[in-house]
């Protein structure tokens, strides 16, 4: 009888389990009085909610996954967590990679990366297109390299994707602006980035994110973080009580994932505590 | 402790049949499809490769063969080898629109082969759709894409909205 109505319990809990549908997850970042956590292995951490997002290899723009060798991107999930305390918020991610690829001149691979992307107009999450936005929709996209780490950040040309490749071709075009890229200057290993579609996506003259990833034991845990506002209009704002549209996309290397071969997932609801 | 969960299990049980009954309620609203108005140059057209229902062609006409290549690298993903909407690729893409389910009596079959034409050609990069379809416009010519519609029809099962 005892086992019977454990079993009761457990599918009782199973069937609860956030399961994503068309409203997408919600992931709440839980008010923390104090510092936030700046590093992927804090322990506040472990007090912090996790939701597990879906992703699917990105398929909707050129170049698709279907020209990788397996066909499709790795990541098939990730773990998302935020925490704020009313003046910075910041966010874990944790994915499953066998691999730690933090170079770039690795023939054989490429670097691993991820991405936090926000609609600038906060709730227009059915005019926003996921995939990087469009035409007078903004995003802004947060993205953490893996060879950005260790300082490493401050040898890296702005701009360049892949060494022979020189400059992304589109990264001086945003809205006919000419940046100056060379006088741009990253301040950790995540670039602050805007976008209103495909390849448009553009480094930011003002650089506010932060972040630090770890990779351990076949896992990334990657953290980013920044003020709850800035005074930066190609900034996302987040606010107490404030809901915003939060995706997200991972790179594998390993995979030989780069640009828009990456797994992806749509919106889904970020509330802010 | 018996006791405990003797009361606590069922508890547990009866909320997540109200989770349960929920998301059955989420999944019935889930399931509208949105069906817009297509372009002008879309409205009315004909398959130029068969008048026939694709529902009906055999498994070896050449038009279903060819159309069965084309759905199996490039829309397998989502919309599923059954065309159910459950591929492989499906389970990221949920928001705002999830695959369709071509299966559905709502969905392809209440429409004719011109509107797929146009979801083929343009995807869901525009309003309203903001979905994950891609536009396939310039993948593929335009006698593969009609056989494309073709082997849709024919292995969902269901036959293009008939004409008034």
């Amino acid at each position: 009888m005892k086992r019977f109505f454990l079993i009761i319990a457990v599918a009782g809990v199973l069937a609860n389990a956030p399961v994503a549908g068309a409203a997408g997850l919600t992931v709440v970042s839980k008010f923390v009085a104090g510092d936030i956590p700046t590093t992927p292995i804090a322990a506040a951490w472990n007090k912090t909610k996790e939701v597990v997002v879906p992703m699917s290899s990105q398929i909707v723009a050129k170049p698709r996954v279907f020209d990788l060798p397996k066909g499709k991107s790795s990541v098939r999930r990730v773990s998302v967590r935020s925490v704020n305390n009313g003046k910075a918020i910041a966010f874990l991610l944790e994915w499953e990679d066998v691999t730690e690829n933090s170079t770039v001149d690795n023939p054989a691979a490429y670097r691993d990366a991820a991405a936090l992307e926000f609609p600038l107009q906060a709730g227009e999450k059915k005019k926003t297109h996921f995939a990087m936005g469009h035409e007078d929709m903004t995003v802004n996209m947060w993205q953490w390299k893996a060879d950005l780490e260790d300082g490493r950040y401050k040898a890296v040309p702005i701009g360049a994707s892949y060494p022979g490749e020189g400059q992304k071709h589109s990264i001086d075009t945003y809205q006919g602006r000419l940046y100056d890229l060379p006088k741009k200057q990253r301040k950790g290993p995540v670039e602050d980035l805007i976008a209103e579609g495909f390849n448009t996506l553009t480094l930011q003259d003002s650089q506010d994110v932060m972040g630090k990833g770890n990779w351990s034991g076949g896992k990334w845990r990657v953290v980013l973080y920044r003020s709850l506002a800035t005074k930066d209009k190609e900034d996302v704002a987040f606010k107490k009580g404030g809901r915003n549209l939060i995706a997200l996309a991972i790179w594998d290397g390993g995979n030989l994932e780069k640009d828009g071969q990456k797994s992806v997932t749509t919106w889904h609801e970020l509330r802010v505590e | 402790m018996k006791k405990i969960i003797f009361l606590i299990a069922p508890l547990i049980f009866f909320l997540s049949a109200f989770s349960i009954a929920d998301a059955a309620e989420k999944k019935e609203k889930e399931k509208k499809v949105i069906h817009s108005t297509p372009p002008i140059d879309y409205v009315g057209l004909k398959n130029p490769l068969t008048t026939a229902d694709p529902k009906t062609l055999p498994d070896n006409d050449p038009n279903i063969l060819a159309g069965k290549k084309l759905y199996e690298a490039t829309c397998t993903a989502c919309h599923g080898e059954k065309s159910d909407g459950k591929g492989p690729e499906a389970e990221g893409y949920v928001t705002p629109i999830k695959p369709v389910d071509l299966t559905d009596p709502e969905a392809i079959a209440k429409l004719d082969q011109g509107y797929i034409l146009w979801r083929i050609n343009e995807g869901g990069l525009s309003d309203p759709f903001y979905s994950a379809m891609p536009a396939w416009m310039d993948d593929f010519t335009e006698t593969e894409k009609w056989q494309l519609i073709l082997y849709m029809y024919k292995n969902a099962g269901v036959s293009p909205k008939a004409k008034k």
